[in-house]
This record gives structure tokens, C-alpha cells and sequence, in this order.
């Protein structure tokens, strides 16, 4: 190991010098300092700088400032709104990056950098890690380099569906997000990330969610968790009784659970009864007896909210 | 193949050379001019913890150079840039010494011939991309009227020792090729062609292991425009069709597909009122490999921004865009998504501003139905008294009815202030505090968030320059665990003799993440210690 890396560093020693050799022993050599003509690489490397900076700090418009919404050759909507989705999902902790390389295209710049960036996902509470390559594209307008176009991994706007979608696979990026990579390079794999066709590489609900999986039982589902639906359909009142039929329209059993029965004015005369687990599909009559004139009044089915229902919205019915 | 790329980085070295003595004989020898940065770095780190990073303990160290050689020959210039790294900080890099750029090039008035890492950013539907090759572009006629044309060619790799070093060599050999044609008629009128072509060899395509992708190839074609009519009209857009395989191993065959992108930029009242309109279609099987265009949508946008006068400047936004244009998916996802922006720069506050923004947006199908309302202000203010001082809200309202999801009410308040005062000539010292707290109502379980930073710092011109930084954040769920984050860092950057090309660079930090989660184990202590030195030549 020791050998090869003495030996590559002499590899790399002998071409630097034979190619600045080449220079001094050609030229009358003079050593001129150019330090006050910054390189366009240069510019963009601290254009770059500035924007970590601003995203670091959670400042969307400092670093909109240094992207082009008029050169953007993605979807600058779609952009915006994913940087200001990750402020809003994420407590950034901490971006360690390094630059890789500036290639030009003329006077365009394509900037190369490997990241690594902590945050808490604000859904969970938990610290996550990511590590990353990204390339960014810059152009200059009006005197200054600003940011055109994205590709790679995520590090800006990853929260978002539709920006995650946008962005290109390149060469070298990190196969998964969201894991700790203990050895640093992905070896240049391609390899399926966590999206919408890869919903099983999805470690976390907030991941899942944005690329429209379900998350449950731990893991990212395509289909929905089958859910239970309870509604009231059928109610006979009379003075002081109530027969109230319930069906469950759901694809799941429901668990046990409560039926309230009150007539809005005064708490002291609402009634609450268990309700036994419906198969999918059942119907169960339940019997409400109370103390006050139950001819009109409001039942809610599931009033402590303990099944876990795919339509919450239907469980109110006034008669 | 990997010879091959041996060579090329050879012939990188022999083209300067070669290059120099054909322009030696050609006219006088100018002087070569180098130049570059260095920057040596060690470092220490102690973690204690689980801090989840990849981050290196006990003492690393990092050298980094670039350097830029550069000669004027007839008409034109040749020179050769190059970047190298070498540490043993296995979070920066797992290999002990790595070159990360080579770059080789001659360039004439017309005419520029590249070599190693070159780049072509043509229509962004056909070819946005770099290579380990070679880049050929030729200019006729003048800067603002006449063709440019542009070959580039060569292998993507992400690195350069996977193309010379087969033992290290665990991606996949994508060939890339395009042509580009641009006639510029005018300033602001140009109208181009693109070809690319993309090819994966299928013997480096390994499965079971690390590289699960499938081999894959694609030709692309496609045009560009940008037609200023007038100073009120401007036309821009692109246009791609593609035949695209995603796995040339099975009998699929290729897809074809079309997409298409047209900005309409009109400004009614010049300096006053622009309002711009974009359509753009992507086919599903729109895959050009590599281009920076996504398959499967359809997008319709238009965006208004309306001076009113010196003071105030509004802007909307507004898009609606779906996907599953061929209906194979199970549902659709559509978007519809309006920002209003109002920025106000009032004449007895010129270094202040105050914005507001608005956005409405609703996301529905595949997973998704959810209404969202944000509503955004911020204040700042510079006065040239050195004084600095802002203040924002944001209050934002999501309605979500997909299953599992839950409704949000999340208030966002940051404030900032800020002093910054020239001490003498060159002295300065400024402070800066922000304090910011985000509180979420759910039923799942309130969260409340609360933080602030302290930055100090002072700059003695040229000489040295000091920063004194802490911050904080304090995370109280309902549901989930408390948790804090605190970080100090220290950082003090030394110019000798008062030379900015020149920089010896100390910093010390302390991250500190506590979380009173039982379950999982994130909390950590990190302590950070880097020294440096700098210059560039």
C-alpha cells in the first residue's frame, strides 16, 4: 500500500516537473505573480462558497441571488420552491464539501464537489447523514458567475418530489442517501437511489412520503396500508334511545373502539359506547340508551380517534 | 481502454509541448507564464459518540495544488491546468493521491482544440455533460454573427485514476460523443443543432455488485433557439428527440421520444413590466442519458414581474405541471403551484428592504393531497452608521389528507442584528447576533425550536483577520425526543507580510449534538482542529 502511494506520488512528482521543466528551461522563466486576476474557476469556486454559506444559514433569497432565474436550464419554479421545502423540513447542521474540479465549456463552468451534509429532519427528530457528488453548472451573467443547472446528488432541494425528478444522474454520484457510506466513494456506481421507482431503498417516512410511497410496518410501500373506514349509515332515535348501524367500507378490520352521542348544548347528557372490531366490509348495530331526548343529536364514531381510518373525515354524523 | 487513457493524459503532456515548439518556430518565443495555488492542510479530529459521519479521527493531512500554465503563441494561447490531491483523510478521499483535473488546450481566435477534462454544454436536452477527451470548436466570422461549431468526444468517468488504474476502475465505461452547430445571426438571435450519442460498454456493467445500473444507449438530436424579435419579444426554447435503450442486454429494443421547451419573453413596458410564459413537454421515454432534461411531464408557467416604481417591485409566479402523460403509471401527479413576491425599497430607507412573499400551492395524486399556504415578510436594513438589523416570519399552513400524513401549522420567526465598525484605516470590528424559533402544531405532537448565533469578528487589513462564532439549537417534540445542537468555532486567518496571496489559516470547532431519544444513540461531541497554509503564485 505504502509502496504504491510513494509511487504514485513520485508518478504524479515526475509530470509536474517534467511539464514545468518544459516551461522554465523554454521561457526566460519570469516568476510573475498574477494572484490580482482571479480565474474564472476561481470566481466560480467562491460563488459556490457564498451559496453553502447562504444555505448553511437557511437564507433562501442570499442564495437565490446567486442563481440565474433566466438562464436556468431546469425549472426555476420547481427550484425555489424545493430550496424553501428543505428550510422548512430540515435543520441544516452542518455542509462539509470539497471541490473536486472546474471544467469549462468556454466561459461556462461545470464545478465537480463532493459533500457531506448533516441535518435534522425536522418530522422525526432525528440527525441524518448524507454524502454526495454534485456537479453545477455556471454561467456568467452580467460580470457575475451565477448557477444554472444542477446534477448528481441532492444537495440543495432534496426534499422535494418533483425537483428530485428533475435532477440527472451523473457519473461518480453516491449510490444511496440518507446512509452513512463508511469508505467515501461510491466507486462511480449508478446505482438506484431512494425514489419513486425505488421505494424500498427509503429509510425514513419523510423520504417515502416525497416520493409518493406509504410508509408503514417500518418499511416504504407502494399501495396504501389497508385501513379501515368506519361510517355511520343508518340511525333510528327516539326519546331516549338510539339503534345506529356502522359499516366498515375499509379494506381492514377496525379495532375496538368508541361511538359518542351528544345533543351539542349540554355536555352532562353525552353518552359514549364501545363499539366491537367490524370486519372490512361488516356492519355491526349498536344501541346508544341516554338520560335527555335523543331524537336529534350528533354521533361520532371512533371519537378518541384510535383506528387508524383511510377517510377521517366521514366519522360526524348529526340526525 | 485504460492504456488507452494512459496515453491521453501522455498525450495531454506531448500537446503543450508539441504546441510550444510549433509556435516557437512560428513567431518569438513568448514567456511562459505559470501560476497556481497550494494549499496544505492538517487536521485533527476527536469524536466522541455517534456523530453518524464519515469523519477521520487522530491527525490527517491534505495537499492540494493546481497550476495553470500558459503561453501566448500566434493568435492564441496553450496551456495545460492541472489539479491534484493527495491525504490520508479517508473522508475527503479513500485513495491516498489523486489527480482530479487535467486539461490541456490551444486557442486561437477561431479555433479551440482542448484535451483531458473537457465539458459541452450544448442544448440541454441533447448534451450537458464532461468527458476524459478531446473538444474541438471553431468560430467563423465575427464574435456576435457567424456559425460556432463544437465536436466533443471522449469516455465519462468520475475520476481520473479509474481511467489510467484498472485495479480501481469499478465504473461503468460510458462513451459520449456530440456535434454542435450555432448560427448567430445577431446579438440575441442564434438558432443551433445538437447530436450526441451515449454508449455503455456492457463489460464493464457489473450486477451483484456495487453497479446495479444497466448498460444503456442513446442517440439524441435536437435544436435550440433564442430570437430576440424586438425590445419587447424574445423567443427561446429547445427541442430533442431521442432513441434511447435503458438495458441494450435485453430484446426491448429502443424507445422514442420527443420533448420540447418554449420560453415566450415579452416585455410590454421595457424596464417596467415583463411577463414571461413556458411550456415545456417531456415524452416518458425522453431519456437522452446525458442531458439535464427529465422524461414524463408537462408544464405550463408564467412569470410577471411588474416595477411599479423605484420602490416597489412585484412578482408572480405560477405553474401548473403533471406527469404520467401516457397514463402506464397508477395515478397522476399534478402540481399547481402560485408565489407572489413584493419587494420594497422605500427612498427614505435606501439600504433597507422589505419583502413579502405568498405562495399557494396544491399537490395531488400518487401519494399526495395536500393544500399548502406560506406566507412570508423579512425587514433588513444597512444604515452606513454600521448598524445591520432584520427581521422575518413565516407562517405556513399545510393542509395534508393523504393517508398517514397530518395537518401543519408551522410559525417561523428570526430576527438579526448586526454592528460593524471601522476602527482605523484598516481595523474593523463587527458582531453580528441572530436569534430564530420555529414552532409546529400537528397532532401528532407540537414542536418548538429555538436558536441563536453569535458571531464576532475583526479585520486588521491585510495583515490578519479573526472570527469568533457560536450557535444553537434546541428542538423540544412532543412526540419525538428533545434535541440540541450546539457548534463554536474559532478561526483566524494570517496574511504574512500583508500579502493576500499568502495565507496561513488556524480554526478550532466544537460540534455537539444531544438527543434524549433512548432508543437510538445519535449523540455525539466532535472536536476539530485545522491549520493551513495557502498561496497562490
Amino acid at each position: 500500500m505504502r509502496l504504491r502511494f510513494i509511487g504514485r506520488v513520485c508518478a504524479i512528482a515526475v509530470v509536474l516537473c517534467c511539464v514545468a521543466s518544459f516551461a522554465f528551461c523554454d521561457s526566460r522563466y519570469d516568476r510573475e505573480l498574477i494572484v490580482q486576476d482571479k480565474t474564472r474557476s476561481m470566481q466560480v469556486e467562491s460563488v459556490f462558497k457564498e451559496m453553502m454559506a447562504a444555505y448553511e444559514d437557511e437564507d433562501a433569497r442570499g442564495f437565490l441571488d446567486y442563481v440565474s432565474d433566466e438562464r436556468f436550464r431546469q425549472d426555476y419554479i420547481t427550484f425555489t420552491d424545493a430550496l424553501y421545502n428543505d428550510f422548512r423540513n430540515y435543520e441544516i447542521h452542518q455542509v462539509d464539501y470539497w471541490i473536486d474540479r472546474v471544467v469549462p465549456d468556454n466561459v461556462k463552468q461545470f464545478l465537480y464537489v463532493q459533500w457531506e451534509k448533516r441535518y435534522e429532519n425536522l418530522d422525526d427528530g432525528r440527525q441524518l447523514t448524507q454524502r454526495g457528488f454534485s456537479r453545477f453548472l455556471f454561467d456568467e451573467v452580467d460580470g457575475e458567475y451565477l448557477l444554472i443547472e444542477l446534477a448528481g446528488n441532492h444537495l440543495f432541494g432534496g426534499s422535494l418530489q418533483e425537483w428530485r425528478e428533475e435532477v440527472p444522474v451523473i457519473s461518480g454520484q453516491e449510490a444511496t442517501l440518507s446512509q452513512n457510506n463508511s469508505d467515501g466513494d461510491s466507486g462511480g456506481a449508478i446505482s438506484p437511489v431512494c425514489d419513486s421507482s425505488n421505494l424500498s431503498l427509503c429509510s425514513n417516512s419523510t423520504d417515502c412520503s416525497i416520493n409518493g410511497g406509504y410508509w408503514y410496518s417500518g418499511t416504504c410501500n407502494a399501495s396504501p396500508q389497508a385501513l379501515a373506514d368506519l361510517t355511520i349509515f343508518d340511525v333510528f332515535a327516539s326519546v331516549s334511545f338510539a339503534s345506529v348501524s356502522i359499516r366498515n367500507d375499509g379494506a381492514a378490520e377496525s379495532v375496538g373502539c368508541t361511538l359518542h352521542w351528544t345533543n351539542g348544548t349540554d355536555s352532562i347528557y353525552d353518552v359514549t359506547t364501545n363499539v366491537d372490531p367490524i370486519p372490512a366490509g361488516g356492519t355491526v348495530n349498536v344501541d346508544v340508551v341516554g338520560l335527555n331526548d335523543m331524537s336529534s343529536g350528533r354521533l361520532t364514531i371512533d371519537s378518541t380517534n384510535v383506528v387508524s381510518e383511510s377517510n377521517e373525515s366521514n366519522n360526524v354524523t348529526d340526525y | 481502454m485504460n492504456s488507452l487513457m494512459k496515453y491521453l493524459m501522455l498525450i495531454c503532456c506531448l500537446f503543450v509541448c508539441s504546441g510550444s515548439m510549433l509556435a516557437a518556430e512560428a513567431v518569438d518565443i513568448q514567456e511562459w507564464q505559470i501560476r497556481g495555488r497550494s494549499e496544505t492542510l492538517l487536521e485533527w479530529q476527536d469524536v466522541s459518540g455517534n456523530s453518524g459521519s464519515s469523519i477521520d479521527e487522530g491527525t490527517t493531512w491534505r495537499q492540494e495544488l493546481s497550476l495553470a500554465l500558459q503561453k501566448k503563441v500566434e493568435n492564441g494561447t496553450i496551456g495545460l491546468d492541472l489539479r491534484g490531491r493527495a491525504t490520508n483523510n479517508e473522508q475527503v478521499d479513500n485513495r491516498d493521491a489523486r489527480l482530479m483535473y487535467l486539461h490541456g488546450y490551444l486557442r486561437t481566435e477561431k479555433l479551440h482544440l482542448e484535451l483531458g477534462d473537457v465539458a459541452g454544454s450544448y442544448n440541454p436536452m441533447v448534451l450537458s455533460t464532461s468527458v476524459k477527451g478531446a473538444k474541438v470548436a471553431y468560430r467563423t466570422g465575427s464574435r456576435d454573427s457567424g456559425w460556432d461549431f463544437s465536436l466533443i468526444g471522449g469516455i465519462q468517468k468520475p475520476s481520473w485514476e479509474q481511467a489510467y488504474d484498472s485495479s480501481a476502475d469499478e465504473s461503468v465505461d460510458r462513451y459520449v460523443t456530440g456535434v454542435d452547430a450555432t448560427w448567430k445571426h445577431a446579438p440575441a438571435q442564434s438558432i443551433g443543432a445538437s447530436v450526441s450519442y451515449v454508449k455503455d460498454d456492457s463489460a464493464t456493467v457489473r450486477s451483484g455488485d456495487t453497479l446495479t445500473t444497466n448498460p444503456t444507449e442513446a442517440n439524441t438530436a435536437g435544436v435550440e433557439w433564442n430570437w430576440r424579435f424586438n425590445r419587447y419579444l424574445s423567443l427561446r426554447g429547445e427541442s430533442a428527440f431521442t432513441r434511447s435503450d435503458e438495458d441494450t442486454t435485453d430484446n426491448n429494443g429502443a424507445d422514442d421520444a420527443g420533448a420540447i421547451r418554449i420560453k415566450l419573453y415579452t416585455k410590454p413596458i421595457p424596464r417596467a413590466l415583463r411577463v414571461n410564459f413556458l411550456y415545456e413537454r417531456l415524452e416518458p421515454e425522453f431519456k437522452p442519458i446525458i442531458a439535464s432534461a427529465s422524461a414524463d411531464r408537462e408544464r405550463f408557467e408564467n412569470d410577471t414581474e411588474w416595477m411599479i416604481n423605484r420602490e416597489l417591485k412585484v412578482r408572480l409566479t405560477l405553474k401548473h405541471s403533471h406527469d404520467n402523460l401516457d397514463g402506464q403509471l397508477s395515478d397522476t401527479l399534478t402540481t399547481r403551484d402560485a408565489v407572489l413576491y413584493f419587494t420594497y425599497r422605500p427612498n427614505w430607507m435606501k439600504r433597507g428592504d422589505l419583502g413579502l412573499r405568498m405562495q399557494g400551492k396544491r399537490s395531488t395524486g400518487r401519494g399526495s393531497d395536500q393544500n399548502m399556504q406560506i406566507f412570508e415578510a423579512d425587514f433588513t436594513n444597512r444604515p452606513k452608521s454600521g448598524w445591520r438589523y432584520g427581521a422575518g416570519v413565516i407562517y405556513t399552513l399545510i393542509d395534508d389528507n393523504a393517508a398517514s400524513a397530518e395537518d401543519q401549522k408551522i410559525s417561523t420567526l428570526r430576527g438579526t442584528l448586526g454592528w460593524k465598525k471601522r476602527l482605523t484605516d484598516d481595523h474593523m470590528v463587527r458582531v453580528t447576533v441572530r436569534l430564530d424559533g420555529n414552532y409546529i402544531d400537528k397532532n401528532s405532537g407540537d414542536q418548538t425550536a429555538l436558536g441563536g448565533r453569535l458571531d464576532l469578528g475583526y479585520d486588521a487589513g491585510n495583515l490578519w483577520s479573526m472570527d469568533l462564532f457560536a450557535s444553537t439549537k434546541n428542538n423540544g417534540n412532543d412526540a419525538t425526543a428533545d434535541t440540541q445542537y450546539i457548534n463554536y468555532q474559532f478561526r483566524t486567518d494570517y496574511h504574512p507580510g500583508s500579502d493576500r496571496s499568502k495565507s496561513i489559516r488556524f480554526s478550532a470547532e466544537r460540534r455537539e449534538y444531544e438527543s434524549d431519544d433512548s432508543t437510538t444513540d445519535q449523540d455525539y461531541q466532535e472536536h476539530l482542529v485545522k491549520l493551513s497554509y495557502l498561496f497562490t503564485f
